[in-house]
């Protein structure tokens, strides 16, 4: 098989626009965090030079001071980075149309066939370098291998600005010695139960007897089987490739008519928990929201927006659906029904680029929070736990939206249509 | 010599099919600068006062040859609402 498959990852992405902004910034310690001032906030990402001395990504500030006194504070700005991650992709796309990102800094790209340079992959792969660097003043490390999940360990496998190849000869002594945990989807947990079987090294896991792996890990031990031997399905998510959509979406045709905000964010918040409910059973995030709106004389509408990071946290959800709601309809008439659905799926364990706005500790709450009310739920009932500012609309409280209303996935996780 | 970015008004031309062409560069203090030609368009992050985008290597009419990079704007969305233009200043030494 041909190695084809490529994983580019930019080089501590927001530190390094940063700098390619800001050139008087180059070579220097420096840290994008949400807010400098706040001393308790964390660090989003450092240049080399803070990483030299210790400086590490969700590190508080104080922290990262303590051990680097000269680190520079930059105020993060996600709009920034978004145009320089559409950037990156109008590079990829002048090679290649199998084009899979994964958060704002990184990407698969399938390049079998393609007819740049010759069509040799190795070459793309350094146009595709050299570009970064002539046009957007950053560097990235690039895996190419033939699987997505070897090419991605091929870009951590060497930083900054490195392209490392994994190919059919050399894996074995290249990746096999790697740690489990470098693997895709094996997180914390899964790593603890595979070195409790003695698997420590990609290689111990590659030569790992399957059914052994299911028996501990189930369905996920067969998973983690097939990638530690660099096969996945190879399929490059194309962007605005609807088809093989995975998402997960509820709405509900209320028993009134709404006519205000705070209607609304009730039915929004009853949908996100349950949207909410069904990512965090499946073990996923999803990246993008949509909302559907229904207004009385049944006119629809539906708008989307890809999130900041992606989340099953139902405040997160709710937030999101409720801005869109309020940037696209304006009480013109009443409604009569609403949509959530979340899209673009990933796993909860993936490793992402940490949200600017939100310190973790929050996150943390909410994340504990939205666990003991799945639990509460799961035990007494839906009715045993519920947010109070939803009782301030008693007529719209009672749907059960977990199980009064379908639930629908598709895609990955099962085949029925969605809204 | 010091350089900095410097965002600067631009008289443009878009064609039919969209092609942006500038025509005449003002500069804040007044100056006015007529592109007689633009050279090439380039893709590239300037590296010595920072930012990215088109850059336009154009001809004026003074004479001489000077790079004006046209550079996106986002509204708070990050949604893509226009361009402006940019170009290098060179800032004298103020003492010696
Ligand atoms: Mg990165």
């Amino acid at each position: 098989m041909e190695t084809c498959i490529a994983h580019v990852d930019a080089n501590c992405f927001y530190a390094s626009v940063e700098m390619a902004e800001h050139p008087e910034l180059l070579g220097k310690a420096i840290a994008v965090c949400g807010d400098p001032a706040n001393r308790h906030g964390i660090i989003l990402t450092a240049s080399y030079p803070a990483k030299r001395k210790g400086v590490k990504t969700a590190m508080a500030i104080w922290e990262a001071k303590a051990l680097c006194p000269e680190l520079i504070l930059v105020r993060a700005d996600l709009r920034l980075y978004m145009r320089y991650s559409r950037y990156t992709r109008d590079i990829f796309y002048r090679y290649t149309d199998r084009v899979e990102p994964f958060g704002l800094d990184e990407a698969w790209l399938g390049l079998r066939g393609c007819p740049a340079c010759g069509g040799e992959p190795l070459r793309i792969v350094q146009a595709i370098s050299d570009a970064f660097k002539r046009e957007l003043g950053i560097t990235c490390s690039i895996g190419l291998s033939f699987s997505k999940v070897y090419a991605k360990l091929g870009s951590d496998y060497k930083k900054p600005d490195a392209i490392t190849v994994f190919d059919r000869a050399n894996y074995r002594e290249r990746v096999f010695p790697l740690p489990v945990s470098d693997l895709l989807y094996v997180g914390r947990a899964t790593t603890r139960k595979l070195n409790e079987m003695g698997i420590y090294t990609i290689g111990d896991l590659a030569t790992c007897d399957p059914a052994r792996l299911q028996r501990k890990l189930g369905k996920m031990g067969l998973v983690v089987h097939r990638f530690a031997n660099g096969y996945d399905d190879e399929h490059i998510c194309q962007v605005g490739d609807r088809a093989p959509v995975k998402s997960v979406g509820n709405s509900w045709t209320t028993p009134r008519d709404l006519t205000e905000d705070t209607d609304a964010w009730v039915v929004f918040m009853l949908l996100c928990e349950s949207v909410g409910a069904r990512l965090r059973e499946l073990g996923c995030k999803c990246r993008g929201i949509e909302i559907s709106v229904r207004d009385a004389s049944l006119s629809w509408f539906s708008r989307q927006t890809v999130l900041p990071m992606p989340t099953n946290i139902t405040e997160e959800l709710t937030a999101a659906a409720c801005a869109l709601f309020r940037c696209h309809y304006h009480w013109s008439k009443g409604l009569r029904s609403l949509g959530v659905r979340g899209f673009d799926l990933v796993w909860s364990d993936e490793p992402v680029q940490l949200r600017l706005d939100i310190d973790a500790n929050r996150q943390e709450e909410l994340m504990r929070l939205d666990g003991a009310i799945d639990d509460l739920r799961r035990r007494y009932g839906f009715s045993i736990v519920q947010r109070a500012k939803v009782w301030t609309r008693p007529e719209l409280a009672r749907l059960d939206a977990r199980h009064d209303n379908v639930v629908h996935p598709h895609g990955y996780f099962g085949q029925m249509e969605g809204l | 010599m010091k350089r900095r970015k410097l965002y600067v008004a631009v008289e443009s031309y878009t064609d039919a099919a969209g092609v942006e062409t500038p025509r005449i560069i003002h500069w804040p203090n007044g100056e006015q600068y007529p592109v007689t030609a633009v050279l090439r368009t380039v893709n590239r992050q300037h590296a010595k006062v920072g930012g990215t985008g088109t850059c336009y290597t154009c001809a004026f009419a003074q004479g001489g040859i000077g790079n004006v990079y046209h550079e996106v704007l986002e509204d708070d969305a990050s949604s893509v609402i226009g361009a402006r233009w940019f170009v290098e200043e060179k800032i004298e030494a103020e003492h010696a």
